[in-house]
Formats: C-alpha cells, structure tokens, sequence
C-alpha cells in the first residue's frame, strides 16, 4: 500500500504495550459487565480534561463526554493494543468527537478562554498515567520547528481552527495549514521511529479489516 | 465545506502521495471530509485515506495526552460521573457492532411533491412504504434482515449494491464508504455507511430517498429518516412494503427532525451503478 512503508516498531523492553492480560476495552467489547466502570474510573480524567479544552463551556463539555464514552464502547472492538496504547486510543475516539461536534456547532473555543482552562488544569495533577510513551510524545513535539509547535499548541491543545490560529499568531491562513500538515507529519514520523504508533500492524489490521467488509 | 474552489488556500487537487498524506494530517486536525477528486486520486495511488487520516489522528492523540498528563489531568465533577456510571449499567445496548439509529419510521401516503436536488432536478416523495428497521432489525414480525452486507448478497442473488458518492455537502466528514444493498425480490436492503457526520437529532436528521426505475425520476420513494450516532461505520436495515421494482439509485439528504416531504437540501451521499 502506497504510503505505508515503515519498519516494524521495536518490542517494549518492560511489555508495557503487548501484555496477554486483556486490557480495558477488550475486556468491554467482550461484555465484561465490570469493565466500563472501570474504563470510566481510568479514562474519565483524561476525556474530561480534553473535553474541557476542546468545548465552549463546561455543560457542552459535559455532553461532549458522555456522547464519548459510549462511542467509545461502541468502538471498543477496534482497540487492538499492537498499534497504540489504550490511552491513545480513548484520546482519539474523543477528539473525533469533540473535533465532529465542534463542526457541527461551528462555533469554536476562544483562544483566552483556553488560556484560562489550561491555567486551571495546572493545579490538579494526575500521576497515575504518566509514561514512556507520553514522554516520548513531549520530546517529538519538541523536536518541531518553533512555529509548527506554536500552531500545533493552539490546533491540537486547544483545539483552534486554522482561521482563529492565523488570527492568533499573525500568520497567513496558508502558512498555518502548512505548519500544521508539516508538524503533524513530523510528529507521526517520531512516533512511528520510535515504535510508539505501528504503521505496520496497523496496515495489516486495515487489510484484514478490507476483507471483512 | 472543503470542496476545492472555496478555500482560496485549499490546494484543489492533490497530486502526489505527500500532497495527499499532508491533506490526511490537515483532516486528522480539523476533522475536515475528503473531496470526491482527492479520494478518486487516492484510489488512482492505491492509497487508504481513512488509514492515512487516522494515523495522524493516532499522533495528535498522543501528542494531547502528553500534554493534558503533562498539565495534569482535571477529574470531572462528581454528577457528570455519576451519569457516566449509570450508563455503564448496561453498555452492552450501545456496542452492537452495527450502529442502527432510525428514530422515526414514516409513512407517508402518496405524496407527490418536488424535492430539489444539488442537480436542480425536482424530486418529490411518493407512498413511503420503505421503513427504516428498528435496532433489532425487525418490524411487525417479519423476519430480520441480515445486517452483514457479506451475508446479506450471499443470501440475496438479485441483490443490487452499489458504492456511496460523497457530496461537498459538509455533513460528509472523512473517507466515505460503504454501499447501498437491495433486493428487489425481498424488497429489504442494507445501507452501509462511513463517512456521515454524527447528527444531532434534535436539529437535523438524515432522510433517504429510493429512485426506482418504474416510477417518475422526479418522485423518488422517501425512505425514511434515520440518525447517525457516531463516526465510522453504520449499517442501517430497510425494508420495502411497496414494490421497489428495480432501484436505480439511492440519496441521503439532511432534513429537519423528522423529515420531510419537500426538500430543497443538497444531498450528502449518492449510491448508483
């Protein structure tokens, strides 16, 4: 397949990602009646906060998060722990949804509300996740030009359209696609060298999945 | 709302492989549907978008939750986790591997009205007798309708399907896929569907309309209005109680809840040979 041509990704050296434990979501898709609590008990925080970013005001964010968890039950099935952590996984199931909703509405948040939501979020710390992984997505983002971070920060964080971020910074409408497109393609790249996202398990699933359909 | 033309910064075409990768990340970020000439072009290169556009989904996740566990995650008030909890009771109702949400089985008798399409062409709906299926797949008894598309033509031999064509209609979000199956003979059918934006019911529902070969072109079969209650694939039940007698085309337009009778909205997604 044209466009995915990547080296497999390397073992975990502590097997953090591939375990013979079923994770959450596995355990939600094969209908473990305590796996949900559980998800919501792990996952809330995460989804809440992101929610939290990307809404307008805390009763949309409210909605926003309850609408993710069950797509995200419902998506449960697609989980598969060789192409990313479940905490990636929930982050994009609720972005997708977030990003959908924010489309719909038309309406985006403003940039010094976010400034607010972040300055809020500084005082509760949550250490229960933190790892490698995320790590290394820090220092992938850091490894971007100054600008692409900078755009990247408000699109992705913040979750700004390009035309509020062109607005923000100054910039050309086209130059903030670009830097957006380039960082995001970098980032990919870091992640996917890194072994933390594998294009090639995910290209095999993809076409296991073709024949299903 | 992407489609080329209208953003004087959208470049119309993309016409390599980078270009196309470069419109998957800008998509993964904004959420932003494919047009029809990039997907026809990613095709051309044997390329997956929605692999593609996922893949930078993936990374900007990461990149979100590195920064929100950086920051320090926020643990939602305590009402909202209590909702959350109680919709946990009984998850299982919602993850049924085929999401079939039609809310409002309509039925509406000979009604010959125009329904203006992106053509210009005036539709009108004539007797619905098409019904979405309800979630389990039947309705007064009959038996149900496979919701497995595979096994839906195995059973069906004169079962038509053809593919789902993306409108510039922005409810189009993503790479659109799946395909329209009918059978004249059971007159039941199958819409499978990636690529329609979650609806808020309470605003807007989805409609579909039948273009069957023994009717007037400008009076398609109102098929009924249906939601769609996320992103990614959905597969929907239909059922005719009027004779189909050979479909030559299905559309899905954006309607007001309920639907409606005359439309004059741009329709979202064609399936035709």
């Amino acid at each position: 397949m044209v466009g995915v041509r990547y080296t497999r990704r390397p073992v975990p050296q502590d097997g953090s990602r591939v375990t013979e434990e079923p994770s959450i979501l596995e355990r939600v898709a094969a209908g473990d009646p305590a796996a949900p609590n559980e998800c919501i008990a792990r996952f809330s925080g995460l989804v809440w906060s992101l929610a939290r970013r990307l809404c307008t005001s805390p009763s949309d964010a409210e909605d926003a998060v309850q609408e993710i968890f069950i797509d995200l039950w419902k998506s449960a099935p697609r989980f598969d722990a060789s192409i990313a952590s479940e905490t990636t996984f929930v982050a994009m199931i609720a972005r997708r949804r977030l990003i959908d909703r924010g489309r719909r509405k038309m309406r985006r948040p403003e940039v010094p509300q976010i400034a607010e939501t972040v300055a809020d979020s500084r005082e509760r710390v949550d250490d229960t996740e933190r790892g490698e992984q995320q790590r290394l997505a820090q220092r992938a983002f850091e490894q971007l030009r100054p600008e692409q971070q900078q755009v990247l920060q408000l699109a992705i964080h913040h979750g700004c359209s390009h035309e509020q971020i062109a607005t923000a910074t100054g910039m050309p409408l086209g130059t903030v696609k670009t830097h957006a497109r380039r960082g995001l393609i970098k980032i990919r790249q870091i992640l996917e060298q890194q072994g933390v996202l594998s294009p090639e398990d995910r290209a095999r699933l993809e076409d296991s999945a073709e024949g299903t359909r | 709302m992407n489609g080329p033309g209208r953003d004087p910064t959208h470049r119309p075409a993309s016409r390599s492989v980078d270009d196309l990768r470069e419109r998957a990340a800008e998509c993964a970020l904004t959420g932003e549907p494919w047009t029809w000439e990039e997907e026809r072009l990613a095709q051309s290169l044997g390329m997956d978008l929605a692999a593609e556009t996922e893949a930078f989904e993936l990374a900007a996740a990461e990149v979100a939750v590195a920064e929100i566990l950086r920051r320090g995650a926020t643990e939602p008030p305590a009402s909202l986790r209590a909702r959350l909890e109680a919709m946990a009771v009984e998850p299982q109702a919602e993850t049924a591997p085929t999401v079939v949400h039609p809310v409002a089985m309509r039925a509406v008798m000979s009604l010959r009205t125009p329904l203006a399409v992106a053509a210009g062409v005036a539709l009108g709906a004539v007797a619905t007798l098409l019904v979405l299926r309800s979630d389990d797949g039947r309705r007064d008894g009959a038996r149900p309708v496979e919701r497995d598309p595979v096994a839906f033509i195995r059973a069906r031999p004169r079962a038509v399907h053809w593919p789902w064509v993306a409108t510039s209609d922005p409810h189009v979000v993503g790479s659109v896929r799946g395909e329209a199956y009918f059978d004249p003979d059971s007159e039941d059918g199958l819409l499978e569907i990636e690529g329609l934006a979650v609806n808020d019911p309470s605003v807007e529902q989805y409609q579909l309309w039948i273009f069957d070969a023994g009717r007037d072109e400008r009076y398609p079969v109102d098929g009924g209005v249906f939601d769609v209650t996320e992103r990614g694939r959905v597969v929907i039940p239909v059922k005719a109680r009027l004779s189909v007698e050979k479909p030559v085309m299905f559309a899905i337009t954006v309607e007001k809840p309920g639907g409606v009778v005359v439309s004059a909205r741009q329709i979202a997604l064609l399936a035709k040979p």
